[in-house]
């Protein structure tokens, strides 16, 4: 008993820890998604199971739908609006143009001693009604921009660690930030 | 509603854990460190704390006693992000006697939408004292699911469970063993977890008498 009081005491305390996270995402039905940005995702995935997602931070809130079509994953981004930000899906690096994939190589080589290029999603904004002829054809409508967002595995100064980059469409570095590594020790030992 | 669901989470342990023989703490602590790109040391100290154990069908209650102290150090290899292989060694110092035990396996790690399930297949042989090689096969599947939306992300908390199944053998005896956990986790900083639980173990599943045993889990896993 005292065991189980001890307990109980334990998870109150980091329960109440747990309430103060910087980022939340949560799935929501999908009457709660904004009306415009639903028709959008509907009228892409006539047929497909759509998962709704809002996500809330300290700048706000965004909503995210994410869908498979045709084996490939998708997911797009509206701000707390309901407006249009992109469509994000994994591609592999042997389908990127060569000298789009020399220069993110040529970036990550001089940024680390090691590195491996762990997944590439490629990231299509800009007019919705290109967007869909786009998924449609499987080729980039010239009046979308195209981005790369690359996670890579590391070796800088001696140590390990996962980043983020995004690189713009002709693959010139934008921005990076460290990925807080999972830790599935718990699961293994 | 998180914790009414946390509490109705562990609350069946305690239904199937009734009069344990043995019951009281396990305290873990785990810590890695990084060999390269895909090699990487983990070390883990374990002790069992028993306040509740029954003997030859006598109950003493009450008083703590330290039975095991485990270290444990294994050298893990990364097959893929998401797949691993290690193989190591454990001491243990109890208050029957002392052990050692070689380990070999292999883990993975799957991820659905909304939570993670891990899956271990573990052998090992343990040789204490004067006594025979035991060796035993586990298979362990767990699930972890994010109390804070979707993915768990630094500074939020999780749900930990999973269940086990081992067979041994020593001396051409075979013995069976069940166990089940949950735990409530936070997710610190670089990736360091703290968990604590319920630990309920069904030892001897293929003897008379089996052998109850339920601990509360304190533990730590540092990066």
């Amino acid at each position: 008993m005292r065991n189980l009081l001890l307990l109980l005491s334990f998870l109150t305390v980091l329960a109440a820890l747990g309430q103060s996270k910087a980022e939340v995402e949560e799935r929501i039905e999908a009457t709660d998604f904004p009306p415009q940005a639903r028709r959008f995702a509907e009228n892409l995935f006539a047929k497909e199971k759509i998962h709704w997602i809002k996500e809330q931070n300290q700048a706000g809130h965004s909503y995210e739908a994410k869908a498979r079509l045709s084996g490939v994953k998708y997911s797009l981004e509206f701000d707390e609006n309901g407006k249009f930000e992109d469509l994000e899906f994994v591609v592999k690096s042997r389908h990127l143009a060569e000298a789009v994939l020399q220069n993110i190589e040529q970036e990550l080589e001089d940024a680390f001693q090691r590195f491996k290029i762990k997944k590439i999603q490629e990231q299509w904004s800009g007019d919705q009604a290109h967007l869909k002829s786009s998924m449609q054809q499987q080729k980039k409508a010239a009046a979308l921009k195209r981005r790369y967002e690359v996670e890579v595995h590391g070796k800088s100064k001696g140590d390990y660690a996962d980043y983020e980059y995004l690189f713009d469409g002709v693959g010139n570095f934008i921005r990076r930030q460290e990925i807080q590594e999972s830790n599935h020790d718990n699961f293994f030992y | 509603m998180r914790q009414v669901l946390l509490i109705l989470f562990l609350l069946p342990l305690f239904s199937v854990a009734q009069d344990p023989s043995q019951s009281g703490t396990i305290l873990d602590f785990n810590a890695s460190q990084k060999l390269g790109e895909k090699w990487s040391l983990k070390a883990k100290v374990q002790s069992r704390i028993s306040l509740i154990q029954s003997e030859n069908f006598e109950v003493s209650q009450g008083k703590a006693e330290m039975r095991r102290l485990d270290l444990q150090s294994m050298l893990q290899r990364r097959l893929s992000p998401k797949r691993v292989v290690a193989a190591g060694l454990m001491h243990r110092s109890s208050t029957l006697s002392n052990m050692w035990r070689f380990m070999q396996q292999v883990a993975w790690v799957n991820e659905s939408f909304q939570f993670k399930y891990a899956q271990r297949l573990r052998l090992d042989q343990s040789l204490r004292g004067n006594k025979d090689w035991e060796y035993r096969l586990r298979y362990r599947l767990g699930a972890q699911f994010p109390l804070s939306g979707l993915r768990l992300d630094a500074e939020e908390s999780y749900l930990i469970t999973g269940v086990e199944a081992l067979a041994k053998t020593r001396n051409q005896k075979e013995q069976l063993e069940a166990r089940a956990t949950a735990a409530y986790g936070f997710l610190f900083n670089k990736g360091n977890k703290g968990e604590i639980g319920l630990d309920y173990r069904l030892d001897g599943l293929n003897s008379p008498i089996p052998d109850h045993q339920l601990w509360v889990s304190l533990a730590f896993f540092l990066k």
